[in-house]
């Protein structure tokens, strides 16, 4: 105790402004670093934000590409039924005389 | 002394205060950056699938495209081949065609059944015997010996139709057809075959039906007809035809090269199975089978698979 009790006698002044400056320091130090560390994390917040407002907008425009397209397909896919349908009433038809009995008669060797 | 010491705890008060709002405002921001990520993320992952979605109706719709453009090209050739021809026409089934025009008979057909027998008096005799004269009419300038079939017509034969599943919908569409083309089919019929005045038992007994048709419109009364094909028990390669007549029940008058059934100039209506029996000894005593028929009004065919069959047939069907 007493040789703490002098320590204190002799260098309180001193030590006490080398806590000041300690913890002043501290306290800019600690500041500094967490708003450094505030400002990356809005700065990455922005980017971010940017970056999901891109992505919205292409989402949006290949969207829209994928309306114009799926209907184009099923327009085309109608169109290949309605072919098909025309092709088929076509095959294995006979191309026949409209008054074919009478044409026969007139035609047959 | 008391302002230092006051100062110190001042300043480690707001060092403590300074860590403490800063740690819980950036872990808010760090909150938010992940929020704002996580949606980046799943917005841009929904892109990136709709792009490949995209790419892959793409490329389904080109496929479903480029497959019309084929069908368009063969539905083209088809429609000028069509427009090319030079007269009136209609587009027919070729069996559709054969059902109308098989038994079909003409204007000469009609003035050759009335000059044979001059039309019906109305009497049951008459009418029999007009049966007959027809018969005996068209036997007489009937001439066996091959068809010449020199009439054709052009048939639209579109052949091997394929089909495919798009890449993204997996729908089925039609791809292509390989082959279009114009075939010029050989035409068979009673007006034909009366023309040639020539032709196998087919064509004897097809015109045969036809002329009694045509009689049965000039006398307005009509008997069930049928061209029958015929086979005998343990004569693999015999088949031929026939025709046969009904009146009633089972009643039936069979024509074949010769009449079966025929008396007094006149056809004669018997039981099915003593009919049948006349018919097995003019094929040399063989047991005749009857395996099918094709009648007109409106066209009718079918087969039979034993005579039991044919005989339910013959009486409760064929009317």
């Amino acid at each position: 105790m007493g040789g703490l009790r002098f320590f204190m006698d002799i260098n309180r002044p001193r030590l006490l402004t080398s806590l000041s400056i300690l913890l002043l320091a501290s306290n800019i130090l600690t500041f500094t670093y967490f708003y450094l560390d505030n400002v990356r994390l809005r700065e990455a917040i922005e980017g971010e934000r940017s970056r999901y407002g891109e992505a919205v907008e292409s989402y949006r425009r290949e969207l829209d590409i994928y309306t114009v397209l799926n209907r184009s397909y099923y327009e085309a896919l109608e169109m290949n039924r309605r072919l098909e349908e025309l092709l088929m009433y076509f095959r294995g038809k006979l191309i026949v005389p409209y008054n074919y009995t009478v044409i026969l008669e007139d035609e047959a060797p | 002394m008391r302002f230092q010491m006051l100062l110190l705890s001042m300043l480690a008060l707001s060092n403590i205060l300074i860590a403490a709002y800063f740690s819980l405002e950036n872990r808010r921001l760090e909150d938010i950056l992940h929020r704002e990520h996580s949606l980046y993320a799943d917005t841009i992952t929904r892109y990136w699938k709709l792009q490949d979605d995209n790419m892959r109706l793409n490329n389904s719709y080109r496929e479903v495209a480029e497959a019309n453009r084929r069908l368009e090209a063969v539905l083209n050739y088809t429609l000028d081949v069509v427009r090319s021809i030079p007269y009136n026409y209609t587009l027919m089934p070729s069996m559709e065609f054969m059902n109308r025009f098989l038994f079909a008979y003409t204007e000469e057909m009609r003035g050759f059944v009335l000059n044979l027998t001059g039309g019906w008096d109305g009497s049951e005799n008459d009418f029999r015997s007009d049966l007959y004269r027809i018969y005996t009419g068209w036997r007489s300038i009937f001439v066996y010996a091959p068809a010449p079939y020199g009439f054709k017509l052009p048939l639209i034969n579109i052949g091997s139709w394929s089909y495919a599943y798009t890449p993204y919908y997996h729908d089925e569409y039609l791809r292509e057809v390989s082959s279009c083309e114009i075939v010029w089919v050989p035409i068979y019929g009673a007006s034909l075959s009366f023309r040639y005045r020539q032709g196998g038992c087919w064509d004897f007994a097809v015109v045969l039906v036809s002329l009694y048709y045509a009689y049965y419109d000039i006398a307005g009364r009509s008997l069930p007809t049928a061209y029958i094909s015929i086979g005998a028990e343990g004569v693999e390669e015999f088949s031929h035809a026939c025709v046969l007549v009904k009146l009633e029940g089972d009643m039936v008058a069979i024509l074949d090269w010769e009449p079966i059934t025929v008396s007094d100039g006149m056809l004669e209506f018997l039981p099915f199975d003593l009919a049948r029996q006349l018919h097995g000894r003019y094929w040399w005593g063989w047991s005749i089978f009857y395996k099918g028929f094709m009648m007109g009004r409106p066209y009718r065919s079918g087969f039979f698979e034993s005579n039991e069959e044919f005989y339910r047939w013959l009486v409760e069907e064929l009317n």
